[in-house]
């Protein structure tokens, strides 16, 4: 019905917001706002703790309401309650806090959740189930935080969505779960899922994500795809003679320099053979070019932004 | 609608239990205990021949009517209704915020007032059966050699939860307020304990002055000591409706526009 009331957006995008901005009180906790997740993409959503993530996430799926600006989500706009409730049918969201309805059993809480979707996918549960067996007749309360976290997400993924947004998916979970639910969600990315999620985790970042948001104090600093980051953002280690100060490159591409004995690490944006042609006129002996890995990347724009 | 009414039952079935328990135990216990309070009220009648009798003393002598509906419907009965009705209001999406359960409810295609709906249609069924538990009296009436009509306690069941969904209705709206499970409780408890003590605290209805009666929720809820159509309190009862429908479309306000965190 409300997809009649209104007109969809068909674009490339399931994601897009525009100037979203949240604010408790006098806390701007989400500042203009503007991203988009590309349809298909695995997208890794990263800031610091009480950067706006959550804050984010819970705005797209109608938990909270944004203070100003827009968003839409599978089309639907997230500040309109009966446009709200086509995004959830589409899109699952497994928040930060796996809480579930302790008063109910696994079993209960799996056939409570299956009643609201249609297309509830059992093959997804059942594959599930075989990698992270949950004890059906067993109350909620009763379960381990692990078993929380894989009964919140069992619940998120057997929906069938076609958007999935993870608020910190393997928070609580052992090595061995994490990297099958990783290989899991590249099953359902390979499926056509599109999948926005947050990490503190930034190696499982580094597994998964096809495309990166860091965000800092509620703003965006970098909103990229990672084989783009990997080509633009370099990592540049140069032996420069012990008794030379802290060099300067005077280039916009030049982010950050650091100085570890004789070895210089110089984090820039492209700009690469300037910057090996000053290292040469300084007297670099070797010098070493590779893609910065994402930890970095996140640790070069927060660094910078502060 | 189903799964929400399936969830706000297994959410209270235990409170409903317990309080089912306690109110059919109750009832129980005051039919069994006629007679033995017949005797009491004889003996102290013998051994006091002097001393002042409350108002009911002759009228629950002489009527096990009116000895049902004084210590049933104008007491204890009544009392452990209203500690239900308060108890039951607390819950829906505030309070699931508290236990954190409230994500995932509002990941769920589900708009908020629907799950405002579906509690209250739910625990205000669990009060309606709490309060027709009383039914219990006519059936066992028989064990102590005394009848009680079913039309008697059918409607002094419904003049009970009429008159107390105003409770139920502002304990709700409190729950919806503030995130906190043991506030709203506090705060509903307190103000029937001052609605009884302060405001109306008068245990003879016929002591009680007109302003007073107007506002005497417990009175209300106690509903007249023979119940007939024409004694039955009309005006009392649909204002108490009528406010428990204006709690709940606050509440749902409420809800509607809360950040859940």
């Amino acid at each position: 019905m409300a997809k009649r009331e209104h007109t969809v957006t068909m674009n490339t995008s399931l994601i897009e917001t525009h100037l979203l901005s949240k604010s408790y009180g006098t806390f701007e906790a989400v500042k203009r706002m503007s991203i988009a997740v590309s349809k298909g993409s695995i997208t890794g959503f990263l800031g610091q703790n009480g950067s706006g993530k959550s804050s984010t996430l819970k705005m797209l799926m109608g938990a909270i309401r944004p203070t100003s600006g827009s968003g839409q989500v599978c089309g639907y706009s997230i500040d309109d309650p009966a446009q709200s409730v086509e995004i959830r049918k589409r899109a699952a969201f497994v928040s930060e806090d796996k809480r579930l309805y302790d008063y109910m059993t696994v079993g209960q809480i799996i056939r409570f959740t299956r009643d609201f979707f249609p297309d509830w996918r059992f093959d997804l549960q059942q594959d599930f189930l075989t990698l992270f067996p949950l004890p059906f007749d067993r109350k909620i309360k009763g379960l381990s935080k692990g078993k929380r976290t894989q009964l919140a997400l069992l619940l998120g993924i057997a929906r069938g969505p076609e958007l999935l947004v993870l608020d910190e998916p393997t928070e609580g979970l052992d090595p061995v779960t994490i990297e099958s639910f990783l290989q899991f969600v590249l099953k359902l990315a390979a499926e056509g899922v599109t999948l926005f999620f947050s990490s503190h985790q930034i190696a499982e970042v580094e597994q998964i994500a096809t495309d990166l948001i860091i965000i800092d104090k509620g703003e965006v600093r970098l909103s990229s795809s990672v084989p783009c980051l990997k080509e633009t953002w370099i990592h540049i280690r140069a032996r420069l003679p012990e008794s030379l100060p802290l060099i300067e490159i005077p280039l916009p591409a030049v982010r950050n320099i650091r100085k570890d004995g004789a070895v210089t690490s110089i984090y820039a944006t492209s700009d690469v053979p300037h910057i090996v042609n000053e290292l040469k006129l300084l007297g670099a002996c070797s010098i070493d070019v590779s893609p910065m890995s994402i930890k970095e990347i996140f640790l070069q724009v927060l660094e910078v932004s502060k | 609608m189903i799964p929400l009414l399936y969830k706000a039952w297994l959410e209270t079935r235990t409170r409903f239990i317990v309080g089912l328990i306690a109110l059919c135990g109750f009832s129980i216990f005051l039919v069994s205990h006629y007679p033995p309070q017949l005797e009491h009220l004889a003996t102290w009648a013998l051994t006091h021949p002097a001393a002042h009798r409350p108002w009911w003393f002759e009228r629950e002598v002489h009527s096990y009517r009116f000895y049902v509906w004084h210590r049933q419907y104008d007491g204890l009965f009544r009392d452990m209704w209203m500690v239900s009705a308060v108890l039951f209001a607390v819950g829906g999406l505030t309070q699931e915020s508290v236990k954190g359960s409230a994500a995932f409810s509002l990941s769920l295609p589900a708009k908020r007032n629907r799950f405002t709906i579906a509690y209250s249609v739910v625990t205000c069924a669990e009060l309606l059966l709490l309060a027709l538990s009383s039914a219990l009296i006519p059936l066992m009436s028989s064990f102590v050699g005394e009848s009680y009509p079913v039309t008697e306690a059918l409607s002094h069941s419904l003049i009970l939860f009429l008159g107390g969904l105003v409770i139920f209705g502002f304990t709700h709206l409190l729950a919806s307020k503030l995130a906190s499970p043991s506030l709203p409780v506090i705060v509903g408890i307190a103000s029937v304990i001052i609605l009884g003590t302060v405001i109306a605290p008068f245990d003879n209805p016929r002591d009680e002055p007109a302003l007073s009666r107007s506002i005497d929720l417990f009175r209300l809820m106690s509903g007249p000591s023979d119940s007939r159509w024409h004694t039955v309190p009309w005006t009392g009862l649909l204002i108490s409706a009528g406010l428990f429908v204006l709690s709940f479309f606050a509440a749902s306000a409420l809800i509607n526009s809360r950040d859940y965190r």
